[in-house]
């Protein structure tokens, strides 16, 4: 992989292939050449320390429209192991000494593989310029770009190790892989979340979902797109609540498979059959199902509890008590009396947002077998 | 060093004289010159570049386009100086020369006649008598020396403003202006004292005072340079701007301590998210983002005629007060705190809080005028907007 250099001149654009790292007592700096010796010097400003392979790392570009300050540096854990992978920051890390993890020993080796990956694994096309400038590594990638770089030597000991199976995790978290021109619209109920992880410095511990995202499209399509284009509550809860309708289907289908043989196989009658399948179809006991397929967090279930009942109980509405009787109970105020919720803006938007989480959470913990899913869908 | 003609520069008021010099003799010259001036440029590296073509050549005996050089006297020759007065002002002074133009192709000659000399080659007296022409522009003032090496730049390998204005102040790190010590970057010492300022913060500060931009880019567009220098002469007739500006900051500097009365940071007290900006106000005020903000604002208030110059803020640090001064510095870092924790680029979003503070502070029409406490919160609300 290169930088690459278009000449408007000529048609030989140059391709600078070389890399070296250059110390100089003032100053540091990576070194690009192209087969004729010509140069490009790319400046490193972080504290060096060039210990490491880095080869033995592995690059991947974020996008997170809530931790995308300079100092919103944080360290990756995951649940199957107890030691650090790696680390999620800005790029702009890479080119300031002002935030609050310039002497960080470990992550200043991490700076160092980061920035020499980012010159020498990918190609990336430059504008015609000053070979003579010294440039900084945003002036060739997008200085909203968030980089995760984590140790192959760590990763390759978990078992069965994917970065995609992860995604949901990350998305927990407001990080979404780094999609070209692809802008982000923040949702304003994230902010306590936001604060709570600058102020006490929360490491991101990753969960590998049981969910396989790869394999539903549909599902994939919303943490790569739909989800992250809206910040409108409405939308956001149909976009989520499809899942919920697709998760019960596949309910509906096992059931619907296992009465269809007993039928056949004469274990059961006609009517039994009937009345089996009506039962089956109820979405209030479908739902239910869904939710034993997984779990979902005492907390997560209080604050779901919380605004829901601040909400039925503003509107004078009875309220059940199971999580899915009130998720249920949520999608039928939202698909058949929105008007009479129109005015509650602030309660639906936070409503929806533990909604969300909830989703992800089910997705992480799904027991069901994925196998069937993808199938079905 | 022959005097070949003379021709006065009535755009940056100089003299400009044509010399003949041979290899040798500006051999040694350049030496001098090189040693003398740590902030000229680098030099464009690649084995297989124009330079080495050029070394060949001049083996040969070729011509080269004039060096351009520029010496900054005090006292101006005049056009009808005799030759030999004006040789000798050059000789007198080598240890001032700049070169304005030509610094590749002094470092190739220079690599030339090492290399004659390393392998002791026949040619070496020959080529070290081959003549050279130098134009030197003689009683040039700083910012002339600014005008000239842009508009001769024209067309080759720029270089950025801030990088020119560090090369022609330089000198002013030997002088002692007012008693401030400028520290250089090699001397590897912090700023621990009233009076001592990092060399290159205060170019970052003067050169955002320059093109009131408190971003500190490194902008090599010829234009934007030029129209920031002309604005800049109407100023600079018969005054030196980057000593007033120093001046101007450093009696800043030196009120805020005054007023501060040995305030420092109560750590226990003051919860911050990080580091803190500075644990009391020498180590505020002497970073880079205030000189920035400083710098900025000074400029935007000169367009806006809110003062005649630089120098008339002295009068309005002068009479600052603050009865709750602890108070008002606790706020100012726990402010920048804030900024820190939220900002995607921290240094640029703290010049830009400085440079707000400033021009509250100075803005007659502000409602922070000559308030410190409410200068620092009238700024961070600006920043919000601007930043949300």
């Amino acid at each position: 992989m290169s930088l690459k250099l278009l000449s408007p001149l000529s048609n030989s654009d140059k391709i600078f292939e070389t890399i070296a790292f250059i110390e100089e007592r003032q100053k540091s700096y990576f070194l690009l050449s192209d087969s004729s010796g010509e140069e490009i010097r790319i400046k490193y400003i972080p504290l060096v320390d060039a210990s490491w392979d880095p080869t033995r790392f592995d690059l991947f570009f974020l996008d997170n429209p809530y931790l995308n300050a300079e100092n919103d540096v944080f360290q990756v854990y995951c649940d199957e192991k107890k030691e650090r992978l790696g680390w999620i920051f800005p790029i702009t890390v890479l080119i300031s000494n002002d935030n609050d993890f310039s002497d960080n020993r470990n992550l200043n080796r991490y700076k160092y593989v980061a920035q020499y990956k980012l010159l020498n694994d990918y190609a990336k096309i430059l504008k015609p310029t000053d070979v003579n400038t010294d440039l900084l590594i945003t002036d060739i990638y997008n200085d909203s770009t968030l980089i995760c770089i984590l140790s192959r030597d760590t990763i390759e000991t978990i078992n069965d190790f994917n970065f995609n199976n992860y995604r949901l995790s990350l998305y927990k978290y407001g990080y979404s892989i780094f999609q070209e021109d692809f802008i982000r619209k923040p949702v304003l109920a994230k902010n306590d979340f936001v604060d709570e992880m600058r102020r006490q410095r929360l490491r991101i511990n990753l969960k590998k979902a049981k969910f396989n995202i790869s394999s539903n499209k549909y599902v994939e399509s919303l943490f790569i797109k739909h989800l992250l284009k809206t910040d409108d509550s409405l939308v956001r809860f149909i976009f989520l609540y499809q899942i919920i309708e697709q998760l019960m289907e596949d309910e509906f289908n096992d059931l619907f498979e296992n009465y269809l043989n007993d039928y056949t196989s004469k274990k059961i009658t006609k009517n039994d059959f009937k009345e089996y399948i009506n039962t089956a179809s109820k979405e209030r006991d479908l739902i239910k199902s869904v939710f034993n397929n997984t779990t979902i967090s005492i907390e997560l279930q209080r604050e779901f509890e919380e605004a829901f009942s601040n909400l039925f109980d503003s509107l004078d509405y009875k309220t059940r008590s199971s999580l899915p009787d009130r998720i249920y109970d949520f999608r039928n105020l939202v698909t058949h009396s929105y008007r009479n919720v129109i005015d509650k803006e602030t309660i639906i938007t936070e409503l929806v947002q533990i909604f969300e989480d909830i989703i992800i959470y089910a997705l992480i913990n799904y027991n069901k077998n994925p196998i069937a899913l993808a199938e079905a869908s | 060093m022959i005097v070949r003609d003379r021709l006065y520069d009535n755009r940056i008021n100089s003299l400009n004289i044509l010399i003949e010099i041979d290899i040798e003799e500006y051999y040694s010259l350049s030496k001098d010159i090189l040693k003398n001036n740590e902030f000229q440029r680098r030099r464009v590296g690649s084995a297989s570049s124009i330079y080495n073509l050029l070394k060949t050549d001049l083996r040969q005996g070729c011509v080269i386009p004039p060096i351009v050089l520029a010496l900054a006297v005090e006292a101006r020759p005049k056009i009808d100086e005799t030759d030999d007065k004006l040789v000798q002002t050059i000789i007198d002074q080598k240890e001032k020369l700049i070169i304005l133009d030509g610094l590749q192709r002094t470092y190739t000659i220079r690599d030339l006649i090492n290399e004659l000399n390393e392998r002791n080659d026949p040619d070496t007296n020959k080529v070290l008598k081959n003549k050279l022409r130098v134009e030197i522009y003689l009683g040039i003032n700083k910012l002339g020396i600014l005008y000239r090496m842009l508009t001769l730049n024209t067309g080759q390998t720029p270089m950025s403003s801030r990088h020119q204005i560090e090369m022609i102040y330089s000198d002013y790190i030997r002088e002692n202006i007012n008693g401030i010590t400028l520290l250089k970057e090699v001397d590897d010492q912090a700023p621990n004292n009233l009076g001592e300022y990092k060399f290159k913060d205060i170019i970052d500060g003067f050169s955002s005072y320059l093109d009131r931009d408190y971003l500190g880019l490194d902008r090599t567009d010829i234009l934007d340079n030029i129209k920031s220098l002309e604005k800049l002469s109407i100023e600079n007739q018969d005054k030196d701007l980057f000593k007033d500006f120093l001046i101007t900051y450093d009696a800043f500097v030196k009120k805020m301590d005054q007023l501060s009365d040995g305030w420092s940071l109560d750590e226990k007290n003051i919860r911050l998210t990080g580091q803190a900006f500075g644990k009391n106000t020498l180590k505020i005020f002497n970073k880079s983002q205030a000189m920035t903000g400083f710098g900025s604002a000074l400029g935007k208030l000169l367009d806006f005629k809110l003062i005649d110059e630089v120098k008339d803020v002295i009068g309005l640090i002068n009479g600052l007060e603050d009865a709750n001064i602890t108070q008002d510095l606790d706020v100012l870092i726990t402010k920048l705190d804030e900024v820190r924790s939220k900002a995607k680029k921290i240094g640029n979003d703290q010049r830009m809080y400085f440079h707000f503070f400033f021009r509250e502070l100075f803005d007659k029409k502000s409602d922070g005028y000559l308030d410190i406490g409410k200068s620092i919160n009238e700024a961070f609300s600006q920043y919000e907007r601007k930043t949300q």
